[in-house]
């Protein structure tokens, strides 16, 4: 069965908060980020900024220079995260298959709902519109690869007047996705850093078609395992699942049973083992939870999820049995048959963190170093493109 | 240059300064030893830039002179001869020492002694502090291992010395701990403090920041030494120097500000729970082995008796994933509240092993306030560290 | 007979000199700096040259005569560390070893001086375990950062230091210079100039190595060459050049210079060039193509002399900057 996957990115996210707070800057140029005499760069900027050719990572006085009127707002995180929270309620209003991918980004599995993928995302798109004053815009396609990039594609290409935003959709049908990507840059498929971006243009691949139509095999030899995941991915091809918040936060385990079993000592010994591999795995990962969660389906396919919480975060067997089996113990009927049992721990922490003498904590600016240094990541070439060059040239 | 010395002698002195040879440097004479004849003492010096350390061995002086010697070859050349005199001479024309011992000979090339830097020396005319070396050895003991290993805060690397009229204090922090040690000097120093270039800033007591490194090499060379050690800040505040009996040791000053430790130190406390060192110790240890795999947390539950005349007890829990866990009740005399707190099991193993009161009294207030942890008959010592925090909801 | 003096000259960049130097006097002299310039323009030599004016104990600092001025010019200065590699990367270790020292009293002079050039070549670990000392340096500390260009650096560690942008010289000072201090008969010493672009390093460098300017000729016939051939023989020059890296940035470098010249020549500034004795061929290349054409190419090594520095690898990133150039039956 086809799936129907969104991939939803909020328009000039932070701008458009900025705008919320302040109405006097709807429509003007205008950038948030750090001050530029303190070498600040662009976070985000307006769309009436970036006609002058302002986008984010530049440093604001370069912004400055290229648009002299830009308005330098700046940043306000906890007012984002707030947004963003309610942006991400709304999202899992419709779906709980939701995968937030960063504070203004994430995919939606809406495959179970019966409309078209176009319909969904124009109500999605009204909705958050309506309901927090916020634009977006949304690719919709058979698979999170696609959703994603026809929605970079579908905003690029917009036509932005002044004053206003994207609020682009984007639809690629099932079956046209690798017709749909065949004329991009092979820079827009998912994995092509310029290094691979270079070597396959030097292979004289130039769009995500020339990939698509380069033997696969040949690119294994080149790219290793990468290789066949860039022949796949150009081809459209993806199928990894939308990976809901809750999944990748818990750790797990269940057992169907073969023949429905109704007796007490045989499930509390499943129930034990459970637990085992379930604390197994924690401590694999270096994990602890403060939430114990039993999931128990009865012989009538009906399924019934019951969770408590601890003092203190765990990943020992012990603990996690003495949860789960006081849950067990307060749901199961004695004699009542049981289909499947499962066990999860989920909300981790450390086991314990030591405190600090002296409260001084990280530099006040580590954070933001984190986001600088994840932007020239991505965007290294632009952030510093002025490189080793004999002489400087002056703009 | 032509000397004899005794094997012990001179290996004794090459072991003293070995710990000042530079491992890894980009001077390649300061991988050696300086061998320089004075008066009637052969004189061994090690340098570092950061430790420098000169010990003086008793020797026959027949013809004065000095070499540099790689300090690595020399040392383990001289460990293995015999206990007999050591015969040595130098060729000053291919900067080559000969040794001779009983029937062992060897020729070891050198570097020109001009290339050696000085390590500071002291005169006369310095003006000294006397310290007691018992009492330092114990404050080293007290205090060093509190100080962080790591860089990122280079003035916590070092052992702030504090001095006030006639009491010296050296304390010592990581992020995470502070032990504090003071001791009486036999002399108020307030006079000759400004004279021994240790004028204080404003309000604030004279203080200097020594390399814990430093002090920990200090209490090793002091040995057993029962004669006051002087302690003497060079010229320009640039270096520490200890003056021991045929013995220095100088060290750079690490600069910059000791944050104010007073101001972490509780003032107060809602228990405070008396116990024995050495079984609380062994109870300590016993749970570490169980909390290795789990942040080292080992978990106090202190509990008063409710009765003045029965004894309370703090038990020790202790929880591994793969090995299990571990209780210990230790008896201890506990006024206050009961509460609980959690510690890195490696800090009270720390702090236990130098307390050296039959003893101790833990003052507690809440499961994230620092516990402070006080020698019973001792007020000079204090240490306090702070507690691991453990989620509760 | 005078006594033989071992001061750094800073020769040029007269108002960097007296700016540091008076920023000194004044006890005001700033305790990070980044000397920013092209290569070769002299910046490590003016970050010696205040190595050398912090810890001298003579007049006229820096005398160039006293024993502190002589350990720094010989590196024994206990207190001054040059870092002065060109290439290797700068490690996270490195940065915490000058840290320890840093946190010590100086052992011979006034300050702990750290001189760390070419500070592009720090990885991102070493970069952030530096802001630490950057941003509360110990009141005896001073540290010296070069860098071509300030935007490849950490913002954050650049935002921390006074920058002083070094241009390059004017080609009579780097002649006057040549022929003064290092004896060069006047004719070399003009071709030299004009072909340095105003770093006296490069001049210096081209002087004193006698195969560079054969190297030099040899790369532009190289160039002439690579004009000449198809894909395949590109790729196959771009394998053999790359094995040595330090060759492939010598040519990537003197390449770069020439299509700058191109770039000069078609946009009608004659003037400015520097490869003046390849000056037909550059008219050839400029009849041939677009001022457009000739921008890409010289943005394309630019990024592969970057990229050189970040480690990408030398032959695919030769590879891309070869097959950008054009192709001309004759030339």
């Amino acid at each position: 069965m086809a799936r129907k996957i969104l991939h939803l990115d909020l328009d000039a996210f932070y701008c458009a908060v900025e705008e919320q707070r302040n109405p006097g800057l709807h429509g003007k140029p205008f950038a948030v980020g750090g001050r530029p005499d303190q070498r600040g760069v662009v976070a985000s900027c307006s769309y009436a900024a970036r006609k002058f050719g302002v986008h984010s990572a530049m440093p604001m006085a370069q912004a400055m220079r290229r648009c002299p009127n830009l308005i330098v707002v700046p940043g306000n995180h906890r007012a984002y995260s707030r947004v963003s929270g309610q942006v991400m309620a709304r999202l899992h209003n419709l779906t709980p298959l939701v995968e937030q991918l960063s504070i203004d980004e994430a995919f939606l599995d809406v495959s179970d709902l019966p409309d078209s993928p176009e319909n969904i995302a124009r109500a999605l798109q009204a909705d958050i519109r309506r309901e927090l004053g916020l634009p977006c815009s949304i690719g919709a396609a058979g698979n999170k690869l696609v959703a994603k990039i026809a929605n970079n594609i579908g905003k690029a290409s917009a036509q932005v007047r002044p004053g206003q935003t994207p609020n682009a959709i984007t639809v690629v049908p099932p079956g046209q996705e690798a017709e749909f990507l065949a004329p991009l840059p092979v820079r827009e498929l998912w994995g092509v850093g310029p290094k691979t971006a270079e070597k396959l243009e030097s292979l004289g691949l130039h769009t995500i078609g020339d990939v698509a139509g380069w033997p696969e095999s040949d690119l294994i030899r080149r790219f290793g395992k990468h290789g066949a995941d860039l022949s796949r991915r150009a081809k459209g091809v993806d199928n990894r699942p939308v990976i809901t918040e809750h999944e990748a936060k818990s750790v797990s385990q269940e057992r169907t049973f073969a023949t429905d079993i109704s007796g007490g000592t045989q499930l509390r010994r499943t129930l034990r083992s459970l637990c085992e591999m379930t604390g197994r795995r924690l401590r694999k990962r270096g994990l602890s939870g403060t939430t114990v969660r039993l999931k128990i389906r009865w012989a009538d396919f009906t399924t019934l999820t019951r969770q408590t919480t601890l003092g203190h975060p765990t990943n020992l067997d012990a603990e996690i049995y003495a949860a789960a089996l006081e849950l067990f113990n307060n749901v199961w009927p004695e004699g009542k048959r049981v289909r499947l049992l499962g066990v999860g721990v989920s909300h981790f922490e450390s086991p314990g963190r030591q405190l600090s003498l002296w409260d001084s904590g990280p530099p006040p600016d580590a954070p933001l170093q984190k986001t600088l240094d994840d932007i020239r990541e991505r965007f290294g070439s632009n952030a510093v493109k002025r490189g080793s060059q004999l002489e400087q040239d002056d703009e | 240059m032509k000397v004899s010395c005794l094997q012990e002698n001179l290996a004794k002195g090459l072991s003293i300064v070995g710990r000042a040879v530079a491992s890894r440097s980009t001077l390649p004479v300061l991988s050696n030893v300086l061998l320089a004849t004075d008066g009637d003492r052969l004189k061994l010096s090690a340098n570092n830039f950061e430790l420098g350390i000169n010990c003086w061995v008793g020797a026959k002086i027949e013809q004065e002179g000095a070499i540099t010697i790689p300090a690595r070859l020399l040392a383990d050349f001289v460990n293995s001869l015999p206990p007999e005199r050591i015969d040595m001479e130098l060729d000053e024309s291919t900067q080559t020492l000969h040794l001779r011992c009983a029937r062992f000979e060897s020729n070891i090339k050198g570097i020109d002694a001009q290339e050696f830097p000085v390590v500071a020396s002291a005169s006369d005319s310095d003006v000294a502090i006397k310290l007691d070396p018992e009492s330092l050895r114990l404050m080293i003991k007290q205090v060093v291992f509190a100080a962080a290993t790591d860089e990122s805060r280079p003035v916590f690397t070092g052992v702030l010395l504090q001095f006030d009229a006639d009491k010296l204090t050296m304390a010592a922090a990581d992020g995470f701990r502070l032990s504090v040690r003071s001791a009486v000097l036999n002399q108020n120093v307030a006079d000759t403090l400004e004279d021994a270039g240790l004028a204080g800033n404003g309000a604030k007591a004279p203080s200097l920041i020594i390399p814990a490194r430093a002090l920990t090499e200090l209490a090793r060379v002091s040995g057993e030494q029962e004669e006051p050690i002087d302690l003497i800040v060079t010229s320009g505040r640039r270096q520490i120097l200890f003056h021991l009996q045929d013995i220095e040791l100088v060290s750079q000053l690490i600069e910059g500000d000791f944050p104010d430790y007073n101001r972490i130190i509780p003032k107060g406390y809602s228990t405070r729970s008396v116990l024995d060192t050495a079984n609380f110790l062994k109870a300590v240890k016993i749970s570490h082995l169980f909390a290795r795999d789990s942040a080292n947390i080992v978990r106090l539950e202190i509990s008063p008796s409710g009765d003045e005349l029965m004894n309370g007890r703090i038990t020790l829990v202790a929880t591994s994933a793969e090995l299990g866990d571990n209780v210990a009740e230790i008896d201890a005399s506990i006024e206050g509240d009961s509460m609980e707190v959690a510690f890195n099991a490696k800090y009270l193993i720390d702090v236990l092993s130098i307390i050296d009161s039959p003893q101790f009294a833990l003052e507690t207030s809440t499961s994230s306030s620092p516990g402070v942890f006080r020698s019973i008959g001792d007020e000079n010592f204090t240490h306090v560290i702070m507690p691991m925090h453990i989620q509760t909801r | 007979m005078t006594e033989q003096t071992y001061r750094v000259d800073v020769i040029g960049h007269q108002w960097a000199v007296e700016l540091l130097t008076r920023q000194h006097n004044g006890g005001r002299m700033p305790q990070s700096l980044l000397l920013a310039g092209p290569l070769n323009v002299g910046k490590a030599t003016l970050a010696r040259h205040f190595a050398q004016l912090l810890n001298c104990t003579g007049d006229g600092k820096p005398c160039g005569v006293c024993r502190s001025c002589r350990k720094v010019v010989s590196g024994n200065h206990p207190d001054v560390r040059i870092l002065d590699d060109e290439h290797e990367t700068l490690k996270i270790d490195q940065v915490r070893d000058l840290q320890h020292e840093l946190s010590l009293s100086p052992v011979e002079g006034r300050c702990r001086v750290a001189v760390l050039c070419n500070f592009e070549r720090a990885t991102a670990g070493a970069a952030n375990a530096l802001l630490k000392t950057l941003e509360e340096p110990a009141s005896q500390v001073v540290i010296i950062l070069t860098a071509p260009d300030p935007a490849g650096l950490l913002p954050t560690i650049v935002s921390r230091c006074q920058i002083v942008t070094l241009r390059p010289l004017p080609a009579d000072q780097v002649q006057a210079a040549l022929q003064e201090k290092w004896g060069a008969p006047a004719a070399q010493a003009e071709l030299l100039a004009s072909l340095s672009a105003g770093r006296l390093g490069w001049a210096v460098r081209a002087l004193t190595d006698e195969s560079f300017l054969e190297r030099r000729q040899a790369r532009l016939d190289d160039l002439r060459d690579l004009l000449q051939m198809h894909r395949a023989e590109r790729l196959a020059y771009a394998q053999q050049l790359s094995r040595d890296v330090l060759a492939l940035k010598e040519a990537l470098t003197l390449w770069l210079t020439i299509w700058r010249d191109v770039l000069l020549l078609r946009s009608g500034s004659r003037a400015a060039i520097v490869n003046h004795d390849w000056q037909d061929s550059l008219q050839l290349l400029a009849s041939k193509g677009s001022v457009a054409q000739a921008g890409e190419i010289v943005l394309k090594l630019q990024q592969a002399l970057l990229n050189l520095d970040r480690n990408v690898n030398p032959r695919l990133n030769l590879e891309v900057a070869l097959l950008r150039l054009p192709r001309y039956a004759e030339f």
